[in-house]
């Protein structure tokens, strides 16, 4: 049962990593690969502020959320001048850059040696131990964050975002601030997915920067493009294939040491195969233009 | 002398006779100077000067890729010339033009409509002109969240002068139609609806009536005039078809080898 | 002067890659992310050559023309079918990331993930004029820039050449006078994966090699492809060389940690201050970045 919730919670750890990938990338339609290293800004803030600081459970991830927020000006700026390719260029720098500042600013994240013994949450007395609680406690998070996420969609913000992302040009002439809408979108998908690193640091108590990666960032586009993006059910499809599909190659008595290849190997074939025969993904509606 | 005709006629049409004094409309106008660019060896704009008034409309002729689109371009804020100056001007405050991003001109009141037209394809026809909605509080998502009683009030009244655009352009029973499946003068119908969503005081067409048969193209055509005098919106116009545009309009611009030439023709304001 | 030599040596490398991404770039406006798995395949096919007991030079020629023969299979099965239908940039991107997975996942599973060399003990050395280098840190380069200058002879003479040239600066035209476009894209892709090769396979003798090298290598190419402007095709080799002096000078005044921070810093500044690059041109406001 224990392996079950285990399943679950990261589903649902990686379901708020898929909305708010979708958030940039459905109704958004900005493509990047630099959302790891935010999972991991959000990760490491409050994975220091909770073991150097003895901070709260919510204090520490709403300090993990608003640094990813802030630290997103770093794509969000150049996201005014650069589009598609340039973009997605800039954005493996972006990712590159803050993963190398993780890994060599040892004074400040240990670096390498990673930070250990980060608790479980403990919420007004509370201690969230056991994986069922942990699963409860998630799970109204994600579902909190997807109810954010569906009024978002919904609303004015919503609609302009969208025709951003159909026609930049023609959203500009109807007077839509472009500018100011990548910037809010990029801090709002940063801050969730902060949020996202946040719950992880607490439920495995131990991070460190190769958690934080390239890879990383690849593997989240690639769940999101799979499950498809758009609507609701597109990004949580791509975060259950993306949880179950190791437990299918465990199944077929895969050795763990070669698991994690075979999953990007079947990642890349799937990218390639959904682009050629179902770019909206399994579940989406959105298809590039 | 134009601005105090008008004042007049509408006084003399009082059945009082009295002379009363009338508030002067929103004072609204366009203007260029010395507008100069060249694409890659070629001078497309040759000093280019322009002056236009809320109330009027002005069409704007030429021969094929002269650079008709190009001044547009300059004027709604797309492209920067390499020389000159065009400025927006509001009830005594100037906007320079060439200092600002082409959204922030839309906000201040200068929209143009596209020559491809350029709906957005993933959405509805209502939802195509509800994006156009000017100082929308919810298109900020922390208001959009916390502020949803003030939001869904505003969105009533976008919506209730969505259709109203819609319904004058012939296009309400539509409105729930996919943007990408119209066809070119349906679409390009929703898309001037959206461009007056905006609110905008000073219109940049070009091309409105291609694709339209010529019922529709004179029926818009009296819209538009009907908009210009009752809103004192400025209007310039792109159009080949010089027939249909030409009983409406106050001034004819020629623009020829980068050189754009001004006639006033008679139009409304003859007095 | 030794510092500086170091750099050249690398720059010539980067500058290599940077004009192979370039070649793909400019002319069909795929971003070939997939080159980077091209590349990292080479050192392992040379090895797997040399295994079976054929001579190193066998196996250098016939890893460059598998690489080739990779690259333009990549394309007639991939890119070229998704150019036909139109498809929007994003579409080739994240294909061609999924290429990128498929490969370097691939080599993972068949040869692992640790680091490999391609030669072994210690190397011959040349002093003089108080510069030492190393026999591995300059033949490497020296090939490549051999390779390199015999491309530019090419693009500048050959009428093949010539019109790969005339369809980087108009496509559209280059098609309406009915060359054979397809053909045409075979060399480039070819020849791009051909020099990515190379590249590699210097890298590989100087300092080994392991499956994951390959998306940094392309993001250094896509970085000297921006400081040398996407106008032209020798500013990519020239921003490459520039790219290496510069990271010499600074591991030398500064520290190692800090190697990608000057990519990404001259990234930035040439981004906000030159983003035509080096030898920018004035460019349309259809065609701009």
């Amino acid at each position: 049962m224990n392996y079950l919730y285990h399943l679950i919670i990261y589903f649902e750890i990686y379901a708020i990593v898929a909305m708010s990938l979708n958030l940039l990338i459905g109704y958004g339609g900005l493509l990047q690969v630099a959302h790891a290293a935010y999972y991991g800004i959000g990760a490491y803030a409050a994975a220091l502020l909770w073991t150097k600081l003895g901070w709260g459970f919510f204090s520490g991830l709403a300090v993990g959320a608003f640094a990813a927020g802030v630290m997103s000006l770093l794509v969000s700026l150049p996201a005014w001048r650069f589009k598609g390719d340039y973009f997605v260029m800039i954005s493996i720098a972006v990712q590159t850059l803050i993963y190398a500042t993780l890994y060599n600013w040892i004074e400040l994240t240990n670096g390498p040696f990673g930070i250990s013994g980060i608790a479980r949450p403990v919420i007004a007395g509370y201690s969230f131990v056991t994986t069922g609680s942990i699963t409860v406690l998630y799970g109204a998070l994600a579902l909190g964050l997807g109810m954010i996420m569906a009024l978002l969609k919904w609303s004015p913000f919503g609609r302009v975002l969208q025709a951003m992302r159909d026609d930049e040009l023609a959203a500009r002439s109807i007077g839509i601030p472009v500018n100011w809408l990548k910037l809010q979108a990029f801090a709002l998908a940063s801050a969730m997915v902060g949020i996202a690193g946040g719950l992880y640091a607490s439920y495995v108590s131990y991070i460190d920067p190769t958690s934080f990666s390239l890879n990383e960032s690849i593997l989240m586009l690639s769940m999101v493009i799979i499950g498809g993006t758009g609507n609701v059910r597109g990004p949580l499809t791509g975060a259950a294939v993306l949880i179950l599909l190791p437990e299918a190659l465990r199944f077929v008595q895969l050795p763990d040491a070669v698991a994690a290849n075979v999953r990007l190997l079947a990642y890349g074939l799937l990218l390639v195969i959904m682009m050629h025969l179902r770019p909206q993904g399994l579940a989406g509606t959105y298809r590039y233009q | 002398m134009t601005q105090a005709c008008a004042v007049l006629e509408r006084v003399t049409d009082t059945p009082a006779t009295q002379a009363r004094l009338v508030p002067l409309p929103p004072r609204v106008q366009l203007k260029a100077e010395g507008l100069s660019i060249a694409f890659g060896g070629q001078q497309v704009l040759r000093g280019v000067d322009l002056d236009l008034t809320g109330g009027q409309i002005a069409l704007l002729r030429g021969p094929n890729g002269c650079g008709k689109t190009t001044l547009l371009n300059v004027l709604s804020g797309f492209l920067k010339p390499d020389a000159g100056t065009a400025s927006l001007e509001f009830n005594g405050t100037r906007v320079d033009i060439l200092n600002e991003t082409p959204d922030r001109l839309a906000r201040l009141g200068l929209a143009r409509l596209w020559q491809d037209i350029r709906l957005f394809p993933t959405m509805t026809v209502l939802e195509n002109v509800l994006a156009a909605s000017p100082h929308a509080i919810g298109i900020n998502p922390v208001r959009a969240l916390f502020a949803l009683g003030k939001v869904k009030q505003q969105e009533r009244e976008f919506r209730a002068q969505a259709l109203t655009w819609l319904d004058m352009l012939g296009m309400a029973d539509r409105a729930d139609s996919s943007g990408d499946k119209l066809s070119v003068g349906q679409s390009k119908r929703v898309a001037i609806a959206r461009m007056l969503q905006t609110g905008s005081k000073v219109l940049l067409l070009d091309e409105p009536l291609a694709g339209l048969d010529n019922d529709s193209a004179a029926k818009l055509v009296e819209d538009f005039n009907r908009l210009a005098d009752a809103t004192h919106r400025a209007m310039l116009i792109v159009e080949h078809n010089h027939e249909a545009i030409t009983p409406v309009c106050d001034l004819r611009y020629t623009l020829a080898e980068g050189v754009l030439m001004r006639e006033e023709l008679g139009g409304k304001w003859a007095c | 002067m030794q510092i500086f030599l170091n750099g050249l040596l690398q720059g010539i490398l980067f500058g290599a890659i940077g004009v192979a991404f370039s070649l793909v770039y400019r002319t069909t406006k795929v971003f070939h992310l997939a080159l980077g798995g091209i590349g990292a395949l080479a050192p392992y096919l040379v090895l797997a050559t040399i295994a079976i007991g054929l001579p190193a030079w066998v196996a250098v020629i016939f890893a460059v023309l598998a690489a080739a023969c990779l690259g333009v299979l990549i394309d007639e099965s991939i890119h070229w079918p998704f150019s036909r239908k139109r498809a929007p940039a994003e579409v080739h991107l994240i294909a061609s990331l999924g290429v990128y997975l498929v490969i370097v996942q691939s080599i993972a599973l068949i040869w692992g993930n640790e680091t490999q060399v391609l030669r072994m003990g210690v190397d011959q050395t040349w002093t003089a004029f108080e510069v030492t280098l190393a026999q591995a840190q300059v033949l490497g380069p020296a090939l490549t820039l051999a390779a390199t200058v015999g491309l530019f002879v090419w693009l500048n003479g050959a009428s093949r050449g010539l019109e790969l040239r005339a369809l980087a600066d108009n496509p559209i035209l280059v098609s309406l006078l009915g060359r054979n476009v397809r053909t045409l894209r075979r060399w480039i892709f070819g020849l791009s994966a051909a020099l990515a090769a190379i590249a590699a396979l210097a890298v590989a003798w100087d300092v080994g090699f392991d499956p994951h090298v390959g998306l940094k290598a392309v993001l250094l190419g896509m970085v000297a492809m921006i400081i040398g402007g996407t106008g032209s095709f020798i500013g990519p080799f020239v921003g490459g060389v520039l790219l290496g002096v510069l990271r010499a000078e600074v591991v030398w005044f500064g520290s190692a940690r800090w190697e990608e921070a000057v990519t990404f810093t001259l990234l930035g500044l040439f981004l906000f201050f030159r983003p035509l690059g080096i030898f920018a041109r004035r460019v349309r406001l259809e065609e701009g970045a």
